[in-house]
């Protein structure tokens, strides 16, 4: 096996489950999920060389992700002009019959779900890099392309406007 | 620090969550809770929702996600995804390709066919005029970067169009017409030229493609002088232009179709492979906004807007016609949305950047609008990845009080700007989006005008952006004399002003120009 190789294989282990929770958490939906995240890792291997800095690994992949989810939710809304994320959410064909599914809905991770799809697509990164990832404004700006001020102020605006959508699912503390 | 003009630390709390605040931000803040009981709440309810977010359930990545990817390393996928379109031309659609290379896809190769016509439409019989006695031009009339412009002279009945290149003097000769030149957009392969010229005093309005490269020229139809309707739009790879026609009432006699009921409005096709021409819609109230690609079967699609000049409780609407075979229905987009004209550069964002009317008298998308009843236009700047599209409503400075139907916009090559300006009057207005969206600058661009009563006629954006070409009409000097106009660069930056061309002999109509990318 190559050095190339195991740094990928590295690369997958420790963060495939993180950057497929950040897709499900994005789109609501797994196959679409589960797509973007195969095209994150495809596209990261093609792109290995270009990640010099180890430290910098976890916002490179993220960086990744982030743009093709946005590709994703870009192309897959142009086809379905019509409805929200948050309604084509509730209204989705139960995708995994089971009591894993069932015991889903109706819960709290339901619920937050359906308020984050409510959020613009910019706004739901966000929070849920910061929230989610745990990550300082800083590496979010890698990420998403901004400068850790625009992060900060876009940051707020999120958590506001969740704060908003979480008192309207009844979720106020 | 406070956000929207609130007495209220809500940057520095949000921020607080994540341990982003500095010492100082950090002691102004605790300064601030010991005062606060609102944002002591505030914080309380933000740490809650933070800890909810937190907790959600991490599911696993699918069992076969790691097989799915070793697939895909060692057979690359042939699915094609990029978003280009957007009336790109050559230079954003090589910016677009470096940019997919980046993530590792490519976008459609430029001057990819279109699919056949769909059935049912209605070809009309091209007029050709054959190339000019004098040898064929190069094919490449235009180098990147270089300025072209019209220039119409001789005396009336004896008049001569030509197209200039401003670099080398190189001119073409155009099948000439009896009036001024009015807008002209070259195709983002720099082979073909429309333009739509008035057909003299008539009222009527000629369109027409003039080929660079062996000077030969199809004329595409004949309008009545309409709103909306001195607008060509080219696909991003030069295969289509789309334009509106007018119907009119001056009949094949003086050279236009067959009279039908006078201002129905139609979208129109040039097909420049083929140089057929022919009509797309049948509604009689269509207007061609612009190309896209359709990002699904990688199609070119265009945009139309449908607005009725009769009926005052019909909202304006905008559908994607799908340009493929087998012949598709169009999809019905966005209501309350007329003529979307998105920016350029629009590769990675999912906020574009977006000019399109609303109505103004209504709080919202969904009020009545015509175009005989007029109204202030708005201009949206927003995502058009939601449905509607969810603009920032923004009255751009001039457009209040005078009518919706006599303005005119044109974007700069990044799409960080747009031009626009009313057919009536000398007001030019350069706006970024992000100012636009906050109600904009209220003063026009200064500019010289060469006489009383001088209106501006077309506005053109220099490649970086940084100038203006400027086609100023020039009222006629007396009964029975055309008008005339001027052509002038106009800095942007600091506002010089230099006269490009005044034209030939009376008339001495020049302009508008374009510049090859």
């Amino acid at each position: 096996m190559t050095r190339e190789q195991s740094d990928f294989d590295r690369l997958f282990e420790e963060y495939a489950d993180a950057i497929y929770g950040f897709a499900l958490r994005l789109v609501g939906d797994p196959d679409r999920a589960a797509d973007i995240a195969q095209d994150t890792f495809i596209k990261a291997h093609r792109r290995l060389d270009t990640l010099t800095d180890p430290g910098a690994a976890r916002a490179w992949l993220f960086r990744i992700a982030s743009n093709t989810a946005i590709d994703e939710m870009r192309r897959y809304r142009w086809t379905r002009p019509f409805g929200t994320d948050a309604a084509r959410y509730e209204q989705r064909p139960d995708p995994q019959p089971g009591p894993e599914a069932q015991a889903m809905a109706g819960t709290l991770d339901h619920r937050l779900q359906v308020a984050l799809l409510k959020l613009k697509a910019q706004q739901r990164q966000c929070l849920l890099l910061s929230d989610l990832e745990g990550m300082a404004a800083s590496e979010i700006g890698v990420v998403m392309d901004l400068s850790p001020g625009a992060v900060r102020t876009l940051l707020s605006r999120s958590r506001a406007d969740m704060r908003r959508l979480l008192a309207a699912e009844g979720m106020t503390r | 620090m406070t956000f929207r003009g609130s007495d209220h630390p809500d940057e520095l709390l949000s921020a607080s969550l994540s341990g982003d605040l500095s010492a100082e931000e950090l002691a102004r803040l605790d300064r601030h809770l010991a005062e606060c009981s609102r944002c002591r709440d505030e914080l309380d309810a933000l740490s809650a929702d933070r800890r909810a977010l937190s907790s959600m359930q991490t599911p696993r990545a699918p069992r076969d996600l790691e097989a799915r990817v070793r697939a895909g390393i060692e057979q690359p996928s042939s699915r094609r995804t990029w978003f280009v379109g957007l009336g790109a031309s050559v230079a954003t659609i090589a910016a677009a390709i470096a940019v997919a290379a980046l993530l590792g896809r490519l976008p459609n190769e430029p001057g990819s066919s279109p699919s056949p016509v769909p059935s049912g439409s209605e070809i009309a019989s091209p007029s050709i005029v054959e190339p000019t006695p004098e040898p064929s031009v190069a094919a490449a009339f235009l180098a990147p970067g270089d300025l072209g412009y019209f220039i119409l002279s001789g005396d009336v009945g004896a008049q001569q169009l030509v197209f200039h290149n401003d670099r080398t003097g190189a001119e073409i000769v155009a099948p000439t017409t009896s009036g001024a030149i009015l807008a002209a957009s070259l195709s983002p392969d720099g082979q073909w030229l429309a333009y739509i010229s008035r057909k003299g005093e008539s009222g009527a309005n000629e369109v027409w493609a003039l080929n660079l490269a062996d000077s030969s020229s199809v004329r595409l139809g004949c309008s009545v002088q309409f709103p909306f309707t001195e607008r060509l739009a080219w696909s991003a790879d030069s295969s289509l232009l789309a334009y509106t026609l007018a119907a009119n009432d001056i009949g094949p006699s003086a050279g236009c179709n067959e009279p039908e009921a006078v201002y129905t409005t139609n979208v129109w096709l040039f097909e420049a492979d083929s140089r057929a021409v022919r009509r797309l819609t049948g509604s009689e109230d269509a207007y061609a906004a612009m190309f896209v690609q359709d990002i699904n079967s990688d199609a070119t699609a265009l945009l139309v807007s449908h607005a009725t000049t009769a009926d005052s409780s019909a909202q304006p609407w905008t559908e994607m016609w799908k340009l493929t075979a087998p012949a598709q229905e169009p999809i019905h987009l966005w209501d309350g949305v007329f003529l979307p004209l998105f920016g350029t550069d629009q590769v990675e964002s999912t906020e574009a950047n977006v000019l399109f009317f609303v109505p103004l008298f209504a709080s919202d998308a969904t009020g009545f609008w015509n175009l005989q009843g007029g109204g202030v236009p708005l201009i949206g700047i927003g995502s058009y990845v939601t449905n509607p599209i969810q603009g920032i409503p923004a009255i751009s400075p001039g457009f209040a009080g005078s009518s919706i139907t006599e303005w005119h916009v044109s974007w700069s090559p990044d799409g960080q700007q747009f031009a626009s300006w009313s057919s009536n009057s000398s007001a030019l207005f350069v706006n970024s989006p992000q100012a636009a969206s906050g109600g904009g600058p209220d003063t026009p661009v200064a500019i010289d005008l060469p006489s009383e009563g001088a209106w501006i006629v077309d506005a053109a954006f220099s490649p970086d952006g940084a100038d203006l070409l400027v086609t100023i009409g020039i009222p006629s000097a007396g009964i029975g004399d055309p008008p005339s106009s001027q052509l002038v660069r106009l800095a942007l930056s600091g506002g010089s002003q230099s006269v490009i061309s005044e034209g030939g002999a009376n008339p001495p109509w020049t302009g508008p120009a374009v510049f090859a990318r």
